[in-house]
């Protein structure tokens, strides 16, 4: 099978299953919540989900609208996994809303509340996943067989869980209340939150660098107000004592409690609540009955926050060891053309060109960003290129150790390839590089895009 | 009055407020970093400078220092679970209260970069001092492979004040002086130049330039002269072994490239340790290079809670799961019983 229609196959299977899974889980907790007036607003979200996905395949989606997308869905997986911390200590016993909770159960509250929840968390993956396809089907010229197989894979996916719910009718009503449906909701959109085909399949690296950030910013921070020099002219034994907390282990340790910290707390409280037994149970029999059954409902509460926290430590500690990201994709920072030249300093405080790093730049050009990399050769000299190459979607290159890698085909360019012509290589620039910056002619710039643009429209690429 | 009071302070000590508070961190932690970036250091430059982020921190500071004298109060007796615990406890009320004080009240300089017989002028300390000696951070003979460190040393200074006492400055831990913290925060070479027409001196003297790591070129005007020059240092000597390579520098006598343009024209360029003629009766000429610094300096009386604050937090984070054991062990003998 095409390898295109495989990949639109299993990221259509894949938005069935998360949706179905999810919707299947929010209808099971409105039965047993008894709020079955919610299931309508419920399903209003959907339609509304729909109908933005058909939105982004319709209309055209500027570059500002893809990004807000993806950055949209990091941001909501944030928010339900607050959301469901705060839940999970207002139901051991911290009361969160106060005068507050009789009006955030009322009608007024929950109906609009609902449904805005349900676009949050649906639209942007499903809008994001829904660009991908039309991406995918604009590069291979031919969109009916794509849009068939992703929309066979999301209707064969919802239909798988529909009917293992038809046949098997779990009951999950012991397992799930508010906090559990939204910490699964959160585990959900981590582990299955992507929206870049096979290349991304889920957000935990972003989540993961996110986290090891926030470390990172904190220690960076603590030296500053310690007055801590740049770490090259410091003694080495001095570094070597203060320099672990700025290593990549200390900040992956560091991340991983600040993550699981919340729900270990949680499974403190809600263990180590006491169980108060009512005074119609006499006996003691009767007693330990019920003690027994409190017990194991918390067990019960507990699995999902458990599965939560286990897979998360399953995940740092698979990943401990290797790099964060084997693919180093850095994001690009805007550059503009004077009199008809842009001209990148090789060194400023932002960047050195000559680090060894691939080094990513933006400018405008009739009114498109067109997207330049710039990096070390094995050599000594720069190459200077398109961040795209005449044969694949501009998805651009990401690096490792000794390649550059195209983010679409992943096909590893070597270092020292770039700035060649042909194949998968980034389109070549003819920079002018002095030693104080390199210097490209927008005509240049725009010459070579052509290269890109005229086989996007036409011709099939692979 | 006294029933109100009573509300203030228990909603004061609640967790309920500490969730909340934490809540409202991560909200906004998440909102920065996903649509604005550079989140901490934003949240950072508001605690210093904005009201409301102020009383967010401070009420939150109170919602702590409640929270763990009440738990303090509860071990009461319990002296040795009370040991383990609070030295994180306090360690923490310090750490966060002189964090936030520093950052409000510190006062900060860094100095252009400086060089022997410079002067160093303290605002807030109303003190001159002179630095009389620095320390270089590379040996005259310096030797690099690839995966060489930078520099070899840590540099220092000596600096003299009014009074005529000395005082020796490194890089790390910082040096009180007075009221202030002093410490080296970057070093560098400073060429010797001196550019002659005809014979006759221009200019002569030190430029203070960013050459380290080797290899980096740094660029610089002479007051009243159309040039720019270009500067880099490359290796006197190379060295092979096996797979290895080595370069040698001369920091005596510095090996330049030197590039020299006048508008978009290159009118010279040429690897060098003397000097070089250029646009027909001009040169420039090298001697033998300075080390410049550059100090940062602080005056933060809070600077030693923070520091002290953070030790006591690294010895309670050590302590404070034994206290988790000693519990249990607690529990396992009362059942026992």
């Amino acid at each position: 099978m095409d390898r295109l229609v495989l990949e639109v196959l299993a990221v259509g299977a894949k938005e069935g299953l998360k949706l179905s899974f999810c919707v299947f889980l929010m209808l099971s907790y409105l039965e047993q919540s008894g709020r079955q007036h919610l299931r309508g607003p419920l399903f209003a979200g959907l339609i509304a989900v729909f109908l933005a996905s058909f939105g982004v395949m319709t209309l055209p989606v500027s570059p500002e609208v893809r990004d807000s997308i993806v950055r949209l869905i990091g941001y909501v997986f944030g928010l339900f996994f607050l959301f469901s911390i705060g839940a999970l200590f207002h139901a051991t016993g911290t009361d969160l809303l106060g005068p507050l909770a009789r009006t955030a159960q009322a009608h007024i509250v929950l109906i609009p509340a609902t449904t805005l929840l349900v676009i949050l968390y649906f639209a942007p993956d499903m809008a994001g996943s829904s660009l991908f396809i039309s991406d995918v089907s604009v590069m291979a010229g031919t969109g009916r067989p794509l849009f068939l197989a992703a929309a066979a894979g999301f209707g064969g996916a919802i239909a798988l869980v529909y009917g293992v719910s038809r046949r098997y009718r779990p009951d999950l009503s012991a397992m799930i209340d508010l906090p559990q449906v939204l910490i699964v909701l959160a585990l959900v959109k981590l582990v299955a939150g992507g929206v870049q085909g096979f290349a991304e399949l889920s957000l935990i690296p972003s989540v993961k660098a996110g986290l090891m950030k926030f470390v990172h910013d904190v220690v960076h921070q603590v030296f500053v107000m310690l007055l801590v020099p740049d770490h090259p002219i410091l003694a080495m034994t001095t570094w070597n004592f203060i320099g672990v907390l700025f290593g990549e282990s200390a900040g992956m340790w560091l991340s991983l409690i600040l993550l699981a910290l919340p729900l270990l707390l949680f499974m403190r409280k809600h263990f180590s609540a006491p169980i108060t037994v009512p005074a119609d149970r006499q006996t003691s029999a009767r007693k330990r009955i019920w003690i027994k059954a409190v017990r194991d409902l918390r067990f019960q509460r507990s699995l999902p926050v458990l599965v939560f926290f286990v897979f998360i430590l399953g995940l740092w500690f698979q990943q401990k060891g290797e790099s964060l990201n084997p693919l180093y994709i850095p994001s690009a920072r805007q550059v503009v053309a004077e009199d008809g030249v842009v001209a990148i300093p090789l060194q400023s405080p932002l960047d050195d060109l000559r680090d060894g790093m691939m080094h990513k730049f933006a400018v405008a050009v009739e009114e498109k960003n067109i997207r330049i990399l710039i990096l070390k050769k094995p050599d000594g000299t720069l190459g200077v290129c398109l961040d795209a190459c005449e044969i694949c979607a501009p998805d651009g290159y990401g690096q490792t150790k000794e390649h550059v890698v195209c983010l679409y085909c992943k096909t590893p360019i070597p270092l020292a390839s770039v700035g060649s012509p042909g194949g998968c290589n980034p389109i070549p620039l003819e920079p002018l590089i002095t030693d104080k910056e390199v210097r490209i002619t927008l005509e240049d710039i725009r010459k070579k895009s052509l290269l890109i643009q005229s086989k996007q429209v036409g011709e099939g690429q692979r | 009055m006294s029933r109100i009071l009573g509300k203030v302070s228990a909603f004061l000590r609640s967790s309920t407020l500490t969730v909340w508070l934490l809540g409202l961190f991560v909200l906004y932690y998440l909102t920065m970093a996903v649509w604005m970036g550079e989140a901490f250091s934003r949240y950072v430059d508001h605690l210093s400078s904005n009201m409301f982020f102020r009383a967010f921190f401070l009420l939150f500071l109170a919602n702590v220092v409640l929270r763990i004298s009440e738990s303090v109060r509860k071990m009461r007796g319990r002296w040795l679970l009370l040991s383990l615990r609070l030295p994180l406890l306090i360690g923490l009320i310090l750490t966060l209260a002189a964090f936030f004080l520093s950052l409000n009240f510190r006062q900060h300089q860094w100095t252009q970069p400086l060089g022997e017989g410079d002067p160093i002028e303290l605002p807030w300390e109303g003190e001159l001092f002179r630095i009389v000696k620095v320390q270089p951070a590379m040996s005259k003979r310096a030797l690099r492979s690839d995966e060489a460190k930078i520099f070899d040393y840590e540099p220092g200074i000596t600096i003299v004040g009014r009074d005529g006492m000395q005082h020796e400055i490194g890089a790390f831990p910082p040096r009180r002086v007075g009221r202030s913290y002093l410490h080296v925060l970057t070093f560098g070479l400073g060429p010797g130049i001196e550019l002659q027409k005809n014979g006759e001196v221009l200019w002569r003297g030190y430029t203070a330039l960013r050459l380290v790591p080797f290899g980096t070129a740094d660029t610089f005007s002479i007051p009243g002269q159309p040039y720019k020059f270009y500067l880099s240092v490359v290796p006197t000597g190379i060295m092979k072994k096996g797979r290895e390579t080595a370069r040698t520098y001369d920091l005596e006598r510095p090996r330049y490239l030197v590039e020299i343009a006048q508008g978009d024209r290159v009118l010279a360029r040429e690897e060098t340790e003397s000097g070089l003629s250029f646009d027909g009766d001009m040169m420039i000429s090298f001697f033998s290079p300075s080390d410049w610094v550059i100090v940062e300096a602080v005056r933060d009386p809070f600077l030693p809670w923070f520091s002290i604050g953070l030790m006591i937090v690294a010895v309670g984070v050590v302590l404070y799961p034994f206290s988790f054991l000693l519990r249990l062990g607690l529990r396992d003998r009362g059942r026992s019983r």
